[in-house]
Parts: C-alpha cells; sequence; structure tokens
C-alpha cells in the first residue's frame, strides 16, 4: 500500500495547495483536483469554503463528474472530502461519476463508505438519554446498598457461628493500618483542634472573667463533639478512601471475580475484616484524639494563659464527672466508623471496570461517608436532646 | 454426534445472555464429554468470555440453563459450594490476589475446603508450582512476576483443589511462543494422565489444533452458535464460510 503515503516531494513544480477546478458545462459539472491535499496544509480550509459556496450554487445540476490530476498528492484529507462529495451528492439523488483517480485512493473511498455515520443524536437527545438513564438505575441506589448490607450481616453471623472464611491475620493487618497507624495524624490533628478552641475560647471567656472554663470548653467540646467528628473525618479520608481504592482496584484485576469463582466469598474474606477493624479501631482512636484534643488545651492554659496544670485538669475533671458526654462521643464514633468502613468497601466493590471509575468510587466513598458522618451526627445531637441526655 | 454413550460432564442448554438490555447470546445448546478439551473459538466481541462467565458462575444468565456434573449452576435450590470446588477458573491475567504471595495464593483454596495440616498444604503447593515451572517463586508477590508467571501462578492455583474441569480464559493471549506451547502440552498431559475436561477460550490457531477435541464457534452477527466439532472436521466440513476462514488463516499462515 505505499501509494498512500504522498509527501508533497518528488515533483518540484507540483503546487503545494490544493487544487479545485469546477468547470460547467452542458448542465454538467467538471470536478478536477490537482495539487497537494494535505491535513496539514492551511490553505486547504480556503478550498473547502470555495467548495461549499460552489455547491450552493449548483443545486439544478444533475451530474457531477469528479476526476483528479495524475501528479496530485493527498493523505487522508482527500479521501475524506471526495467521500463526502459522493455522500452528498448521492444523498440528493443527483448523479456522480468518478473519472481519473489514483488506484489507493479508490481502494480506500470504497473501504471508507462502510463507515457508519453515528451523529444521529442531538444534545437534547443525550440529555434524555442520561436521564432515561438516570431513572432507570434509581432502584439500584437503593436496592445494591441494601443487598451489600444484607450480605454483610450475614457474613457477620457466619463470623459469629465460626464458619467464616475470614482471616483472623487480615483483621489484625487492616486493624494496624486503619489504627495504629494512623495515630501520628490523630495526634497532630486533634492537638491543634483543642489548641485552637482554648485560643478562641479564651478570648471570649476573659470578657466575662470566667478564663478557667476554658478547661470546661475544651472538654466538653472534644469529649462530645470533635473527637469523634475529627476521627471520622480523618478515617474516611485515610481509610475509607484506601478500602475503595484496594477493593476497587481488586475488581478491576479480576481478583474479586477469581475469589467468587473458587466459593470464597468476597464480603467475608475482603469486607469483613476491614469493616470490623475500622468499626473497632474508631471508638478507640476517638478516645485517643479526646485525650490528646485535652491536652492541646491544656498547652495553652498553662503557656499562655499561665495556670497550673494541675488547676486545669481539676477544672477539667469536674467538667467531665458524669462520664456521659465521653459516652455520647465514643457511641457516635462507633457508628461513625461503621459508615465509613462500610461505604468504603461499597464504594469499591462497585467500581467500575477502568482507571477512570476507579478514580470516581474513591473520590465518592470520602464525600458519601463524610456526608453521612455529618447527617449521623446530627441526628444523634437531636436525639439526645429529645431524650434530655445531657 | 452421539451423546448418548458419553456422560456429559457440562451441559449448556437454550442460554441466553445479557449485559443489561445489551443482548451479547442466544440460543446456545451444547455439551462436553468428560475428559475431553473444548474450544470456544470466535471473533473478538463474540461474547466467548461472556459465555465462561456465565459457566463459572458469575453472570447469571437471562434464560436458559447450565449443569456442571449433574449440578445445576443459578439454581436456587442447588449448594453452591459443592460445584465451586469441582472446577478452576484461569482468568486471561491470572488474577492473582495482589496482597498475597505465590504461596498464599496457591494455599488459600485448600486452607478453605480442605482440613489438610499446614505440612501437606506446603508440599501441595511446591508440587503444583513445579507442575507449571515456577518452583522457588514461592515468596514473590504477584506484581513481582511477569505476565507468563502470572498466567502459570494463575494455572497452579486453579489446578490446587484437582479439579475435574479447568476452564481457561486465552491461555496464549500474551505469552511467547515458547511458553504458550509449553502451557498446551501441560493441558494435553493433565488431561490424559488426569482425565480433566477443558474449556479453553482461544483465537491462537495453532493451539487449537494441537489442543481440542471438539471446537464451537460462536458468531458476533448472529448472537449465537454457529458451528461445533473438532476443528480438522470443521476446517473440513463445515457450511459456513466464517468457521472455515478463521480456520485456514492458521494453514495459509503456515505455509
Amino acid at each position: 500500500m505505499d501509494k498512500i503515503s504522498h509527501s508533497n516531494g518528488s515533483d518540484k513544480r507540483e503546487l503545494s495547495i490544493p487544487g479545485l477546478e469546477w468547470t460547467k458545462e452542458d448542465g454538467e459539472v467538471l470536478i478536477s483536483l490537482s495539487g497537494s491535499w494535505s491535513l496539514s496544509c492551511p490553505e486547504r480550509q480556503r478550498v473547502l469554503r470555495r467548495w461549499q459556496s460552489l455547491i450552493r450554487q449548483a443545486s439544478d445540476i444533475e451530474v457531477f463528474r469528479i476526476s483528479c490530476t495524475e501528479d496530485i498528492a493527498w493523505d487522508t484529507s482527500l479521501v475524506i472530502f471526495v467521500r463526502n462529495a459522493i455522500d452528498g451528492f448521492e444523498s440528493e439523488k443527483k448523479k456522480v461519476h468518478l473519472g481519473f483517480l489514483p488506484e489507493g485512493l479508490k481502494t480506500l473511498l470504497i473501504i471508507s463508505k462502510e463507515r457508519k455515520t453515528n451523529q444521529g443524536k442531538t444534545e437534547l437527545e443525550d440529555i434524555a438519554d442520561d436521564l432515561e438513564k438516570f431513572t432507570a438505575d434509581i432502584p439500584n441506589y437503593f436496592v445494591k446498598p441494601i443487598e451489600f448490607i444484607g450480605a454483610v450481616i450475614i457474613a457477620s453471623l457466619e463470623l459469629i457461628s465460626g464458619k467464616s472464611v475470614m482471616r483472623f491475620g487480615d483483621f489484625i493487618e487492616s486493624a494496624r493500618k486503619c489504627g495504629a497507624s494512623a495515630l501520628p495524624i490523630v495526634t497532630l490533628i486533634s492537638f491543634l483542634t483543642g489548641l485552637t478552641m482554648a485560643f478562641v475560647g479564651s478570648v471570649q471567656l476573659e470578657k466575662f472573667n470566667a478564663k478557667i472554663y476554658v478547661a470546661d470548653l475544651v472538654s466538653l467540646a472534644m469529649v462530645r463533639e470533635m473527637g469523634a467528628l475529627m476521627v471520622g473525618i480523618i478515617m474516611a479520608g485515610r481509610t475509607g478512601a484506601s478500602f475503595a481504592a484496594e477493593l476497587g482496584n481488586m475488581k478491576l484485576n479480576e481478583e474479586i471475580d477469581s475469589m467468587r469463582t473458587f466459593g470464597i466469598s468476597p464480603i467475608s474474606f475482603l469486607v469483613l475484616p476491614r469493616a470490623l477493624a475500622l468499626f473497632l479501631m474508631t471508638p478507640l482512636l476517638t478516645l485517643y484524639a479526646d485525650i490528646v484534643g485535652i491536652l492541646g488545651g491544656l498547652t495553652v492554659g498553662t503557656v499562655v494563659m499561665n495556670f497550673s496544670a494541675v488547676h486545669y485538669l481539676e477544672q477539667t475533671q469536674s467538667a467531665l464527672t458524669h462520664m456521659w458526654e465521653v459516652y455520647s462521643g465514643v457511641t457516635k464514633s462507633l457508628i461513625f466508623g461503621l459508615i465509613i468502613g462500610l461505604v468504603g468497601c461499597y464504594k469499591g466493590m462497585n467500581s467500575g471496570r477502568d482507571s477512570a471509575a476507579l478514580g470516581k468510587s474513591v473520590t465518592s466513598a470520602v464525600v458519601v461517608s463524610i456526608t453521612f458522618i455529618i447527617v449521623a451526627d446530627a441526628l444523634f445531637e437531636t436525639i439526645f436532646s429529645y431524650l434530655e441526655l445531657r | 454426534m452421539n451423546t448418548e454413550e458419553f456422560n456429559p460432564i457440562i451441559t449448556v442448554k437454550n442460554l441466553q445472555l445479557a449485559y443489561g438490555e445489551h443482548l451479547v447470546l442466544q440460543d446456545v445448546s451444547f455439551d462436553i464429554k468428560q475428559g475431553t478439551c473444548l474450544v470456544v473459538m470466535g471473533g473478538s466481541g463474540c461474547g466467548k468470555s461472556t459465555l465462561l462467565k456465565s459457566m463459572v458462575g458469575l453472570l447469571e444468565p437471562v434464560q436458559g440453563e447450565i449443569s456442571i456434573s449433574g449440578e445445576r449452576l443459578w439454581d436456587a435450590n442447588s449448594n453452591g459450594s459443592k460445584i465451586f470446588n469441582k472446577f478452576g477458573v484461569l482468568f486471561q491475567g491470572g488474577a492473582l490476589w495482589s496482597s498475597m504471595t505465590i504461596r498464599e495464593n496457591v494455599a488459600l483454596p485448600l486452607e478453605v475446603y480442605t482440613e489438610l495440616a499446614e505440612k501437606e498444604i506446603e508440599d501441595i503447593v511446591r508440587y503444583k508450582l513445579s507442575l507449571v515451572g515456577l518452583s522457588g517463586f514461592e515468596n514473590f508477590h504477584p506484581s513481582q512476576l511477569s505476565g507468563g508467571m502470572k498466567k502459570r501462578a494463575g494455572l497452579a492455583r486453579a489446578l490446587a483443589l484437582d479439579p475435574k474441569i479447568l476452564f481457561f480464559d486465552e491461555p496464549s493471549a500474551g505469552l511467547d511462543p515458547i511458553t504458550s506451547k509449553r502451557l498446551d502440552d501441560l493441558i494435553t498431559e493433565l488431561k490424559e494422565s488426569l482425565g480433566m475436561t477443558f474449556v479453553v477460550i482461544s483465537h491462537e490457531l495453532a493451539s487449537i489444533f494441537d489442543i481440542a477435541d471438539d471446537a464451537i464457534f460462536l458468531d458476533a452477527k448472529s448472537k449465537t452458535l454457529l458451528d461445533r466439532g473438532p476443528p480438522r472436521t470443521l476446517l473440513d466440513q463445515s457450511n459456513h464460510q466464517d468457521v472455515v476462514d478463521f480456520l485456514t488463516r492458521n494453514e495459509s499462515s503456515n505455509n
């Protein structure tokens, strides 16, 4: 097929621009193509515009004859041009006669005849299609997650009855990854949260000459709200995302399929150890974050506000005498851990089978779990306040 | 062909497969005799892998039934795990579990389905790995292996439970001719020595003529099974030009 390669080289006299001659004769039009037809030639646009206006003026003509000069140099641009010209004439029921064409061009014209035009859809139809797909998918938004949660519950029951294929080692490994390995970031963030609250609080409380209540403010806010919430957000971004990415990648590599063909439930083997580890680690991390947050407050209290450490801690202790605040924070964090683990694993297990879909499901794992955490937090507070648990 | 004399180990009846609303295959029926190798042929996009997926229990058919050793797949009453350890599956890329070493990959099915002692499992794993020429790679992770090695490790894992049936998605895709020939030889050896049944998807004509006792040809246009029979017979006698074209491609390239 070496005829297809046509650099505009061999003939020095050859025009380096596409040539188009249009001759009207006895009610017929002779179209003669010459010169160099190249995609990279800027002159081509001008020729195409001229072509459009010629066509518009030729609506009364019935017969067209297309031919090329023998020294024409061409590439894809000529194939597309001639193909479109022929298709255009034929769709208007006009006659087209082909004169001399280079051999290679003839072959390519025949091959390109079979291309299908797939542009039938307008933008509006596209939107309609999307909408249809979306509505058809709506049941999936509810059915699939419920199926997933059901499968996880069954897998947990199997675990309790000792029939699960879950390996204890996997659970420990997951617990280490989402628990112990998260300690540095949890330390930093909760220390700074406590510190910031102490600074902000001290400015306000100073006005009432009640500076020592900074200890109450920091400890209550940390224990009841910020500890669980901060750990939840860290876990969503850190562990939830990694669950989604790990499982999504396994799905991409057919690892989950191959597990199923062995009759090994991926829910028991992959989801359960991860979700369980996170469920158990989040409350522990929350307790840790509470303590570090209080230490952050203590730092401001002693260094900036000049309270003695003992005084500050005694004040903190008196604020937390009922311990209810601690329990409520830890209860919340259990649910947060559950949400993050389940959302992360669900998004991974239901990720699409290409890398763009994987990225999407990781993002969505983080966004969805943080949203759910905030919603759950608000629900908890509402319930607590109605039940007058405070 | 009289299938009454032989007990078919796999029976597929009036199978119809689809992804959502997109129909892939319809009206597919065939059976496979024990101890033979069936090759699934056809152009790309004709539903070979989809058929395999449904036969190993990953895609529920819209209609029709699949039985393996008399147990119906996709039947709510049948016991799934009873069927699952009767066959092994080898996916195109090996589909090894990337978080585990090769040893753990091969050992996991044994740990799940048998009560063997650790020492025995260790021996079995070594033996299976030597079978596919991967001795000494026990402690490697899948990411450290080449494509061909992954595929062979996947084969060792698929063989772990001594399955009666092995499903094989494109054994030679992406392998050099020598490794691919070795895999073909291994299939024939296992078939003859252990009486295993093979279902192999392949476009590699040299290997089709080598390993296949029987073949089916799926067609993308009519979305169904076009012809079946031993490849040599199909080559000489098939009434379908597509089938003959598919199989003669090899002959002409060999000459």
